[in-house]
């Protein structure tokens, strides 16, 4: 997966660790450990105590510890897992195509106009994301308005209450910072390469997939990393938009704390979202090894 | 392998005009070198051809066909960047096969085709390395192999060795002018680099601001340049300003105490440089008596420098102009010495 760019940024700095002129302090001094001292406390106490506590609560119930909550997660939630799992993966595809669309487009255009434009999202917190969405993609929303006067056909089906506005509103929301990450690697891209690549013939389509796309490998998997696990963990798109049934993982969560107050289940839930993001991780990786290796 | 005719290229950057007017043409088979300075719009003449920058005015002609406006990929030029432009994530094999790929051929004569090139460049047995695995040489020749394999209609060499360190830009120099002769491939070579451009080309093209200053044979534009600026860019190392003089027997200027003449269009107090090559003196020794061939005048050793094979001196003349001369003779400094040129290699202009 390491570019050679980045094994020769790796190995730029090694070098540089080792030829270390006579004024520079150590490696790891007690002054940048008090430094960091602040941050890595919050990090402990915010994000790592409750990841280990929720884990090891996810084996305790009223039954004792064992493996209660897992069996009552799977015979209740198996098809929301199964759910959450393909609208996270049709969400991330879509997403992937359209940033990848764009930044190819504004890499080899300029156009100011949509440059700005596709960065509106990112600005729109989840939860007016997730209104609006429902507002214009109701069965009498916009959209249908707009779609019925075009094809006269008056009653249209809604897209807010199934999978369908799920998507659309995870997408929408997720695309401008893959877009965002994507775009920026692709212009660090040199332009040689990319003259290179035309010069022999090739499309700007090829140029994007052959060259840009394998160039800016570590990134766009960085944009697919943090747009999968920012899907699979929102919790208000999915209150507002999508059928009753099935549902995404964190709204089963919150309705196991918020009406049952079984905090058990919903710490087996989430430490099964954990695996399904390592697990899809591992054979992502292991997929593009190969790909680099062939 | 086709005839290009640039006719009348224009390209203008703001105020800056990268090409004034260009008109050229290499014939089929023939390397030509456009040498210029930086900024001389060399650059922007060879990536117009290749198409990544679109002129303002003008024609170019590829075997007869217009491709002033037509796409990159459309061309079938293949360039030879100065940075070579390997793509890193590809191996050699792959990044010379590419261009193969694109063209949709038989994978049997695809391996036939890179067979063929990685002999050329003689990069056999590197097929699986990576480019951060190769030296710059190395580098340098799967660049070449991966512009000639596609068997393009021109090869654009863009100051291609002069990332490498000397001796092996001197070693692929020849290399370059060998294969480019074996393949009769019409090749535009841009370089900075005088002894490179007259030692490689079949012709030399001179731009300066966006413009042709003069174009020809190697040892027509060196034994002639058209005026200071030419000769001091094919490595004259002296251009020394005077005023010109006149008196019964027409315009004049002294050097050294000699007497030499001036063109019949410069004025009296005019300004007027004079151009000698440092190797082109000799030191020492006297003229024979009614030699008109040669002029002799003379200077004072001020300072030298020992460059192995010879010495560089710096003479002053009783003008107060200082010249370097290179020559294999031992002179003390401060020595007065007589200086003898051939007539014929003093320019002025």
């Amino acid at each position: 997966m390491k570019t050679p760019a980045l094994m020769q940024r790796a190995s730029l700095s090694a070098q540089q660790a080792m030829r270390r002129p006579p004024w520079a302090g150590g490696r790891s001094g007690l002054p940048g450990m008090l430094l960091i001292l602040p941050a890595l406390a919050m990090l402990a106490a915010l994000y790592i105590y409750p990841l280990l506590s929720s884990i090891v609560m996810s084996f305790v119930s009223d039954a004792g510890v064992g493996l209660e909550n897992y069996r009552k997660a799977f015979s209740l939630y198996l098809i929301d897992m199964l759910y959450t799992v393909g609208i996270t993966i049709l969400s991330l595809a879509i997403v992937f195509v359209i940033s990848v669309a764009i930044a190819g487009y504004l890499r080899f255009n300029r156009w100011p106009f949509l440059n700005f434009v596709y960065r509106l999202p990112l600005f729109i917190p989840f939860l007016i994301v997730g209104h609006s969405m429902r507002v214009f993609l109701a069965p009498h929303g916009i959209l249908n308005l707009i779609l019925s006067r075009i094809t006269g056909i008056p009653e249209l089906p809604g897209l807010a209450f199934g999978w369908g506005g799920l998507v659309i509103s995870y997408v929408w929301k997720q695309f401008p910072l893959a877009t965002l990450l994507i775009l920026g690697a692709f212009q660090s891209v040199e332009d040689s390469y990319i003259e290179a690549a035309l010069n022999l013939g090739s499309s700007r389509l090829r140029v994007i997939r052959e060259i840009l796309l394998p160039i800016s490998g570590p990134t766009v998997l960085v944009a697919m990393v943090l747009t999968f696990v920012s899907t699979i963990g929102c919790l208000t798109i999915p209150l507002l938009v999508g059928a009753p049934k099935p549902v995404m993982l964190p709204v089963d969560m919150s309705f196991r704390v918020t009406y049952f107050n079984d905090w058990g289940v919903a710490n087996a839930l989430g430490v099964i979202s954990y695996v399904i993001v390592i697990v899809l991780a591992y054979y992502y990786l292991k997929h593009m090894v190969r790909e680099e290796g062939a | 392998m086709a005839t290009l005719e640039i006719q009348g290229l224009t390209k203008t950057y703001g105020q800056l005009k990268a090409l004034d007017n260009v008109n050229l043409t290499v014939q089929e088979g023939e390397l030509m070198a456009v040498l210029g300075p930086s900024g001389s719009g060399k650059s922007t003449l060879v990536r117009s051809i290749a198409g990544f920058v679109a002129p303002d005015a003008g024609h170019i002609l590829l075997g007869g066909r217009d491709i002033t406006f037509e796409r990159p990929e459309k061309r079938n030029t293949a360039m030879v960047f100065q940075s070579y432009a390997l793509w890193p994530h590809m191996t050699v094999l792959q990044n010379i096969t590419y261009g193969l790929k694109l063209r949709r051929l038989s994978p049997e004569e695809i391996a036939r085709k890179v067979e063929w090139a990685l002999d050329l460049v003689d990069l056999s047995g590197l097929e699986g390395r990576y480019p951060r695995q190769l030296s710059g040489g190395q580098q340098q020749r799967v660049a070449l192999a991966r512009a000639l394999v596609v068997d393009p209609e021109i090869l654009l060499l863009d100051e291609p060795l002069s990332n490498l360190d000397a001796k092996i830009r001197y070693r692929l120099r020849f290399e370059i002018k060998k294969l480019q002769k074996r393949l009769n491939i019409t090749t535009i070579y841009i370089t900075h680099d005088q002894e490179e451009a007259l030692s490689i080309a079949d012709s030399v093209v001179l731009l300066k601001d966006g413009k042709v200053l003069q174009a020809g044979r190697p040892e027509e534009i060196y034994s002639n340049p058209k005026n200071s600026f030419v000769a001091e860019f094919l490595g004259a190392s002296n251009v020394i300003t005077d005023l010109v003089l006149q008196d019964r027997e027409g315009l004049y200027v002294m050097l050294g105490g000699a007497r030499l003449p001036v063109p019949a269009y410069k004025q009296p107090g005019e300004e007027v440089s004079i151009v000698i090559r440092a190797d082109e003196v000799e030191l020492g020794g006297e003229m024979p008596e009614g030699d008109h061939e040669h002029v002799s005048f003379s200077g004072k050793v001020n300072d030298q420098m020992y460059l192995g094979s010879r010495r560089r001196y710096e003479i002053e003349t009783v003008e107060g102009h200082s010249l370097l001369i290179d020559s294999d003779r031992e002179l003390p400094t401060g020595s007065v010495i007589r200086l003898c040129v051939d007539r014929d290699k003093i320019y002025i202009y």
